[in-house]
Parts: C-alpha cells; structure tokens; sequence
C-alpha cells in the first residue's frame, strides 16, 4: 500500500508542479468596474500642497528614457507636492504587461499607448478617461479632430493623447543607390521597384532591394497595396470585408512577384529579424537599398546603418493607384488611467507635457513629431526637429489618404494574415488559394468577434 | 486526500506538530498553486477575458478548440513533435556526458561544474538571443559549415527545421539531467564491473548489462521531469522564431500565451491550458504503467 502511495503522491507532486507553471499566469481578478466617480469627488476636496505620488509608464529606447526622466525631474522641481514615479522599458511585453495590470486594478496613472490596440482594449469596457471631460485642464484645441477621430476617440470617447505623428516612408541608403547605379527617384511606383529590384538582384543574388520581414509585408506593404489597387482596406468601417477573392488574389499575385523577382530578401531569411529590420545585416552591411517603414523609425535604422547616407523618400505607389495606402497616424497615445486616484494632477502633468516650453523642448522628437503645430514651429526655432524626419512625415502628409477603420488593426485578423502571407511567401499557396482561405477565415474571425461584443 | 486522513487517524496525535513545520509549503501549496489550478478550470468555462468580467459559456472553449480554431491542431501537433526531439536527445546526450565525467581525474568537479552551466543560463533571454545570432545565415555554424564546403543552411527559416534547432538549444541545457545520471552511477556497486572484469565483458557489454538497467529508475525519473518540462517549452519558440516559419515552431505554450494575453481571450487560454494538463498527464500515466516493463529497482520497487 504504502508503495502505491508514494508513487501516487509522486505522480500527483510532479502533475501539480507542472500545471502550476503553466497556470500561474492565467488568474486575475476584476476589479476595474468604475470607481471613478469617487474618485473625482476625492481630488475634488483636495489640498493644494497635498502630497500626490503619480505613477507614468511607457515604452522607448534608451535616449527617450533619457528625456522623458529629464522631463518629470523639471516638473517635480516646479510642483514640489507631486511625485512621479517612472516605469520605463522596451516594447517587448509591454502590452501583456499593461493588460494584466488593468486587469489586477494596478495599472499606473499615466500610461503610453499604442494605437494597435487601443480598440481591443475599450472595446471590453472602460479603461481611460475621455480627455473631452478634462477640457478645462488639459488643453486639446490644437490638436486635429480628423485625426482625433480616426485614431484615438473610441465609443465617443478620446482614449487618449497622441504624442507624434506617425506615417509609413522609404528609408533610403543613398550610398548603395550612388555605389549600385540606381536612379534616386522623388516618388517610386511599384512597377520601378520591381523593374530595378530584379536588375539588382540579377547583377549580384547577394543584393535586395528592399530589406523587409512578415511584418512589414502584414502591416505595411499588403494592406497598402490593396488600397491602392482598390481604395479600400482589408476591413470596412461597418466590419465587412474591404475585399474580395479578385482583388485579394490580385495582391498576392503583386506580393509573390516581390519575392520571385528578389525584389525581396526570401522570407526564410529575414524571419530571424521579424519586426526588428534594423538588425538584419543586408541593412546593416549595405546590401540592401530601402526599408519599408514608420517615421518614426527613422532613429533607428539610421542608426544601425551609421556608415551610410540615409535619405528617405515616398511609400511606393502603384500606377494607376486608388489611393496612396499612405496614412498619418499617432506615433503613440497617453491615456490616463480611469482608476486614478489622482485624475486632476495627472491631467495637470500632462497638459504641463503637451505645452510647456521647455517639456516640449527637453522631449525633443523622441515619441516623433509632436502633433500640435506649436511645437513643430518651437522645435523648429529651436533647431530641434530633425531634417530627414521632417521631410519624410511632410511627403507623407501631403500624399495622404483616409485612415483604415480600427478593426484593421485587430491582433487577431493581424495574425490571419500573417499566416496567410508567409504562405504565399513560402510558396504553399497560390495567390488564388490564399486570397480564397484569408476571405474564409477574416470573415469567420470578424463572425467571432461581433458576437463576442454583444 | 483521503489516504492522508487515514495515515493520520492512525498515528500518535503528536505526528501533528508536523504538519506545522511543513505549513508553508502547504500554504504555498494551496495558494500558488492549487488556487490557480482551480480558478483556471472555472474560467475555462467562461468567456473571460483580462478585463470584461466573466460569463459563463459551458463547453464552448472546448468544442471551438476542437472544431473552429485552425491553430489548435498545428501547435499540438509542434509541441509532440518537439518533445519527441527534445526529451530523447536530451536524456542521450546527458546520460552520456555523465559517463564521460563519471571518472577519477584531476578537476574532474571543475569539468562538471563547466557541464552543467548551461542548465543554469539556458532559459534565459540572452542565450536565446545569443542562439539566434549563432544559426543565422552568416552566424558562426554556418560558418563552421561551410568551412567543410557544404552549403549554409537557414536553420530557423526551413519550416522542418526550425523545431529541430530549437530542441537543440533544450538538448544543450542537459546539465540537470545530466547530474542525476551522475549520482545514479555513483550508486552503482564497483563489484559489478569487477566481476564483468573477471569474466571479460567488454567495456560496452558492462555498460548495456550493467550501468543502464540500473540507471533505469533515474532514467525513468529524467524521462518524466523532462517531458513534462518539453509539453510546456516557451521561452525558445517566443523568443528565437515566435511560431514561424509556417507555424513550425508554434508550441503549446506559445498558442495559450498568445491566446491569452495578445487577443485576451483568457477564459479560452484556461481551456487550452487544461487540455495541455491533460495529455501532460495522460503521458504520465502510460509512462507510469509502463515503468514495469523496463525499470529495474534493486529493492524490487519497494520502498
């Protein structure tokens, strides 16, 4: 008996370990249902010199840390009553963070954003407080309400501030172009890419033109080549699909030429790099013309490419297009905590964030280009703003074209497509099978979540 | 439970001061574990996502698994795949290693120690990344490749291979393994092999009729911490290939991470979690029933 006994409780020691690990990280506790009122009704009757400790989370690389601390540490020494408290790291997990946080009731006062995610967040239930309702403290009227609405009101509600401008650009190696004997071209169609990319990598296999990984061709070059093609993104504003199996199999068809002319580095190759582009080493080595990014990014390809002369020129269109697929967007949003206790000194914080002189002037373009044409003029004066960032978001503007609907930035339908391409790029699929299986599977997805949000 | 009712019944009453001095860990027990364990099999039933309160949904997580979600399949499917790579080779290649080590020599603590480091840094993120730049198309294998003129492979960008090279970076983490098999040839009595010597066994014939029949029980014993460990492999799959190419490397782990708190779908990643608890536990069973037919416990297996 006893021998069963030590082998059962053996078996059930090692099962218990094992489902502890996994679980440990699946419960969480709801308490987010709004205390808000109250809470308004506390600052409210608060004391002007009482103590008041905010906390401001955000992601960033190392020198936007450096100037947002720079930042706060001037606040601080002019509102001596508050404390703000920084929790500053990279992107990677920030947003698995951030959700379990919200979901635990601990989340911070001030918190950075993203605009992807902005809609699955709210669409649960109320996270943020409406900027519109902090009017008299924070002061929004700069701001472009176009642009408000399609990236940051949400249930009629604005989420958030958008810290910079954002738009898709060509981040352009000049050194490769002048050394390669590529013309530099004010505006690229797709047809040229292709033309001059197979030229390229005919003359030497080794050489790309265009430095690329699945995200990119997800988020960046499929759905913008659909709008052009046909004006519409992947999903409607009513959450019907934006395409059909024509034009759908016409993109594909566009996406595997990329790759079968080696306009593209095959998807096997720079799948170590997805979503960090910038350390692929055909960028890094010059060989490799362009990179199909965010303004915003400029920094950092820059960056990595240090020995080489960075230019930037228009997202490519193709001829004939609908649309240019070129939209601006936020670089990123600041939303404050609807669980805040402390509201109305966050708000304070962040208006002081947004105006002040000198915050605008420390924060530089670290979260890109402020949106407010204040502190573009400020920056400006003070010769702040960076010229090649400059002229990539000005081109951007002027070629821009109406904002996708906020469903298109769903994580799920993200991954559809994900799986979709790298099926086209890997040559499982034909272009009509794929445009056949994303049409089968978005529509079911989108089935999904209608039902979930009633 | 029931069985400790009994044992306690039975025993003087003074047996209960015991129970005190192992309090925190059954508290431990009942807090870390148990309540999560519990509260995942209620929301495995419910539509919970991180932030929307719960509704109960009955069986729905479990029949979309089994019927709608076309990933569900593909990631058991990885994960078995990967964990008949991994464990296998693991073991194998410890059990070797140990043999190796399992002599008198000068520094011979300071080699173990050199073994088992990789146990001690394999899960975390720097190896990952450092793995990553080892099998790149230009990284230092392909190099030693090519230095043998053969052609540089994309490890991580062939869809059948990239599950293989992931396992390598858990076969390299042997050390754990690696020191158990270590202890179990201690144990082995040295006048075994004296009389294999006597009687003129070979080297391997000793090895085959000697060492590993009784190193089966810490075999046994590898073979189920490892597997269990494989079914719920993350780090490597999240952070070398996230899933790709083709959902090759799309694991278990990396499915209800993904599930959970990227489409906070958290009611559905408690499910999948069950199901994992579940075939973790169903291979338990048979490697439990099977330990008769090939483990050799010197004490018959009475203890």
């Amino acid at each position: 008996m006893l021998k069963t006994f030590g082998k059962l409780s053996t078996l059930s020691l090692v099962m218990l370990l094992a489902i502890a690990t996994i679980l440990s990280a699946c419960s969480g506790s709801n308490s987010n249902a709004g205390n808000q009122g109250t809470a308004v009704n506390e600052n409210a009757g608060q004391n002007k010199d009482e103590k008041v400790t905010l906390r401001f989370s955000w992601w960033g690389g190392e020198s936007r840390h450096k100037a947002t601390l720079a930042a706060i540490d001037m606040y601080m020494k002019q509102n001596p009553n508050v404390t703000i408290e920084a929790e500053y790291g990279t992107f990677d997990g920030y947003y698995q963070k951030l959700q379990t946080q919200l979901s635990g009731g601990t989340a911070p006062d001030l918190i950075q954003l993203d605009y992807l995610w902005i809609n699955d967040l709210v669409r649960q239930v109320d996270l943020f407080v409406d900027m519109y309702t902090l009017k008299d403290t924070i002061d929004i009227s700069e701001f472009d309400e176009q642009f408000l609405r399609d990236w940051a009101i949400i249930n009629g509600q604005l989420q958030g501030v958008p810290t910079g401008m954002n738009a898709l650009t060509t981040i352009v190696n000049k050194s490769f172009m002048d050394r390669e004997d590529i013309p530099m071209h004010e505006k690229w169609t797709w047809e040229q890419i292709i033309a001059e990319g197979q030229k390229l990598n005919q003359k030497n296999p080794k050489m790309f033109l265009i430095n690329s990984d699945l995200s990119t061709l997800t988020e960046k070059i499929v759905p913008s080549y659909h709008s052009q093609l046909t004006g519409k993104y992947l999903v409607n504003a009513d959450n019907t699909l934006g395409f059909d199996q024509q034009s759908m199999t016409e993109t594909f068809t566009f996406l595997k030429s990329l790759f079968d002319t080696g306009v593209l580095q095959p998807l096997g190759e720079s799948a170590l790099y997805n979503a960090k582009t910038e350390q692929n080493p055909k960028w890094i080595n010059g060989e490799t013309a362009m990179t199909i990014a965010n303004v915003a990014d400029i920094p950092k390809l820059r960056g990595t490419a240090a020995n080489f002369d960075i230019t930037t020129t228009l997202f490519p269109v193709k001829e004939n297009a609908k649309s240019t697929g070129i939209n601006a967007r936020p670089s990123q949003l600041i939303g404050i905590n609807k669980n805040s206790k402390h509201i109305e000194e966050a708000t304070k914080f962040l208006n002081w964030l947004f105006s002040d002189k000198e915050a605008i002037l420390t924060l530089g373009v670290e979260r890109s280009i402020p949106v407010k044409p204040s502190s573009q003029e400020l920056l400006l004066a003070n010769d702040k703003l960076d010229q090649v960032v400059a002229t990539s978001l000005e081109t951007a503007l002027a070629n821009q074209a109406a904002a996708p609907s906020y469903m298109n930035n769903n994580q799920e339908l993200m991954k559809i497509s994900n799986e979709v391409i790298e099926k086209v790029a890997f040559g499982k699929l034909t272009p009509e099978a794929a445009a056949a299986e994303m049409i089968e599977r978005y529509e079911a997805k989108l089935k999904e979540i209608d039902a979930s949000t009633k | 439970m029931n069985k400790l009712g009994i044992v306690f019944r039975n025993s003087d009453n003074r047996q209960w001061i015991g129970l005190l001095y192992v309090s925190p860990f059954i508290i431990g027990l009942l807090v870390f574990k148990m309540y999560p364990f519990l509260a995942s099999l209620y929301y495995s039933f419910t539509d919970f996502s991180l932030l929307k309160p719960e509704k109960f949904v009955g069986l729905s997580n479990y029949i979309y698994m089994f019927t709608k979600d076309p990933l569900f399949f593909p990631a058991l499917k990885a994960t078995l795949l990967y964990v008949l790579f991994a464990v296998p080779g693991k073991l194998a290649f410890a059990l070797l290693i140990a043999v190796i080590l399992n002599v008198n020599m000068k520094f011979i603590s300071v080699y173990r120690t050199l073994y088992y480091l990789p146990s001690i840094l394999g899960g975390s993120v720097a190896i990952a990344i450092l793995w990553r730049s080892m099998f790149t198309k230009d990284g230092v294998v392909n190099q030693f490749i090519t230095g043998m003129g053969l052609p540089a492979i994309d490890w991580f960008g062939i869809p059948s291979l990239a599950l293989i090279s992931i396992s390598l970076l858990s076969i390299w983490q042997f050390g754990s393994s690696m020191v158990l098999f270590l202890a179990g040839l201690k144990q082995i009595p040295k006048d075994l092999y004296e009389a294999g010597t006597i009687d003129g066994a070979s080297k391997l014939r000793m090895f085959f009729s000697i060492t590993f029949p009784l190193l089966t029980p810490i075999l046994f014993f590898n073979l189920i911490m490892q597997t269990v460990n494989a079914f719920q492999e993350f780090t490597a799959a999240f952070l070398i290939t996230n899933g790709g190419p083709l959902n090759s490397t799309y694991l278990f782990g990396l499915k209800l991470y993904q599930d959970a708190f990227q489409f906070a779908k958290m009611g559905y990643a408690s499910a999948l979690s069950w199901i994992l608890f579940l075939s973790i536990m169903l291979f338990t069973v048979i490697a439990f029933k099977s330990q008769k037919y090939w483990t050799h416990y010197e004490d018959g297996g009475k203890f």
